[in-house]
């Protein structure tokens, strides 16, 4: 197989993978901020159906979601 | 310069072999790195991993950020300097519980968000979606950690707490055996899904949903159960957990390495080398040093919350101030040499477009339009100039003029103010941030001499 070839196949195999881009778009940089500012939104901005976020990614920043509201409970319930 | 050398040497026939002995030898070393990165870049659990940490990239960036913001904007501890404790502003420390819950939210279950992540991209590759496999291998993570957790009480007494989970295991310190677990549990689960011997045929009247309940159940159990005998007979063979074991004997002297100086050193000359050839070096390496110098950064951030003293210099985030500001190889020092002293119009015209990208910290359109890439007189100073811009940083770190990094501001972010953020509002590390462009500069200097005489010689 040719070097160009060769050199061709790893660019497309790099451009599969997640590259950073993908993770910092314009919608998503606004879910990053309404997860910080009002959790429930960022939640259902996340979820909804025209979500960009990938199905691992969901299932994370879900969690996420859940951890953060119980620790900002607790933070106004003890103080 | 090589095309001249080359049409030189073909004056006689044992040159001309000479120059065909030549290129054979670069189409092999080529072909040698592309096989190496290839593998790198296609191997399934690299891969998963890579994928993996860019979906946590969002997640350790708000924690940092909001570290700094309750330290710097909402702290209201007196004598702490604070945009809170300003008379007529100290209504920002209401907002402190919001960054706080935000910041312990993302920072400290790293572990466990790479374990799902980890599981479901491993688990994609296999073609097997099922919502159980990262509930799986949450499970056998979580099967190889203590419920036990020890401290001391406000009198000085050691008080052991039993069922419950540290936070070694969920923040990044529990990155490490996190991968481990989660990769052997899918591993496992695929292998015994995919085999189908194990499957519950249930009647053709039970909801399809039920019946894949009943198909999943023994691959999920056995394991779970395969994981946690593992860490059970490790326990009781050499007394201490899995969890302990991999994190001295694998995870710290890993750390020891790539935190220290000559580790990172080779890291980011490996990192270069790599770009000069075409490759993307920081994609191909990042599996690699991700999980160690992320661990690095979670201890500084968690130090800098605590305000206790910040204990490592090498972190994810001095890679990015001072490795790869400008873009990787410091290329910003290039476009400042190539403006001052470049003869060449092609070389001042891709310069003048390629500045506005580095002023982000994106350098594609030099190496790929000058190009630096397969440049044998660029590619030496592209090498040389991280490593000596990590030397001059790494010393001013030491000696204190630089503070040590405790945010993770995102890579995108213009050289001077990334530094500035990342040390928490140090002004020091911004200026060791702009003399390492400047030392950058110094060594593209001579390199870009060379290119003009290049261009000379080439037009005689």
């Amino acid at each position: 197989m040719s070097l160009t070839k060769r050199g061709g196949d790893l660019n497309m195999k790099e451009k599969q993978e997640l590259q950073v881009t993908d993770v910092f778009t314009k919608s998503r940089i606004f879910t990053y901020l309404w997860i910080v500012f009002c959790p429930p939104y960022g939640l259902y901005r996340v979820l909804s159906p025209s979500s960009e976020f990938r199905r691992p990614e969901k299932w994370v920043w879900t969690m996420i979601v859940i951890c953060t509201l119980v620790t900002f409970v607790k933070l106004i319930i003890t103080g | 310069m090589h095309k001249i050398w080359g049409n030189a040497k073909r004056f006689n026939v044992n040159t001309v072999y000479t120059v065909e002995m030549e290129e054979k030898m670069k189409d092999k070393l080529m072909n040698g790195m592309l096989s190496a990165a290839g593998a790198m870049q296609t191997q399934r659990h690299l891969a998963a991993i890579k994928n993996a940490f860019m979906s946590l990239l969002p997640i350790i960036i708000i924690g940092s950020f909001c570290t700094l913001f309750s330290n710097v904007i909402c702290n209201t501890t007196p004598g702490f300097f604070s945009l809170a404790n300003i008379p007529g502003l100290s209504f920002l420390g209401k907002l402190n519980p919001m960054f706080t819950a935000a910041n312990y939210g993302t920072m400290n279950f790293i572990a466990i968000g790479c374990v799902i992540l980890i599981a479901m991209e491993l688990g994609e590759h296999y073609g097997i979606t099922d919502k159980a496999l990262p509930v799986v291998a949450l499970g056998a993570y979580i099967s190889l950690c203590a419920f036990t957790a020890s401290g001391k009480a406000a009198d000085g007494t050691e008080v052991v707490v039993t069922n419950v989970l540290s936070r070694v295991y969920t923040n990044a310190q529990g990155l490490f055996v996190g991968m481990f677990a989660s990769i052997a549990a899918t591993e496992i689960y695929c292998r015994l899904v995919k085999s189908g011997k194990l499957e519950i045929h249930m009647p053709d009247g039970v909801p399809s949903n039920v019946a894949r309940s009943f198909t999943i159940l023994f691959p999920s159990l056995i394991t779970v159960v395969i994981i946690s005998a593992v860490g059970m007979i490790f326990e009781m063979v050499t007394g201490m957990t899995l969890f302990n074991a991999i994190t001295a004997f694998i995870q710290k002297p890993l750390s020891h390495i790539l935190t220290s100086f000559p580790g990172y050193i080779t890291l980011i000359f490996i990192t270069t080398v790599l770009w000069t050839f075409g490759i993307h070096g920081t994609q191909v390496t990042k599996a690699v040093y991700e999980p160690i110098l992320l661990a690095a950064f979670a201890e500084n951030e968690a130090a800098y919350a605590a305000g206790t003293a910040i204990p490592n210099i090498i972190s994810t985030p001095f890679m990015s101030c001072f490795s790869t500001v400008t873009g990787a190889g410091i290329t910003g020092g290039l476009i400042i040499a190539i403006m001052l002293f470049s003869k060449r119009e092609d070389y001042k015209a891709i310069a003048k477009l390629a500045l506005p990208c580095a002023l982000f910290n994106i350098n594609e359109p030099l190496t790929f339009g000058l190009p630096i890439v397969m440049n044998p007189v660029l590619a030496i100073p592209f090498m040389i100039s991280p490593a000596v811009s990590a030397t001059f940083a790494y010393a001013m770190t030491k000696i204190g003029f630089c503070g040590r990094m405790v945010v993770n501001a995102p890579w995108t972010t213009p050289p001077g103010l990334m530094a500035f953020l990342c040390s928490g509002g140090n002004i020091g590390a911004a200026v060791t941030q702009i003399i390492c462009i400047l030392l950058a500069f110094v060594v593209y200097i001579p390199f870009v001499l060379i290119s003009n005489k290049q261009q000379v010689l080439t037009e005689e």
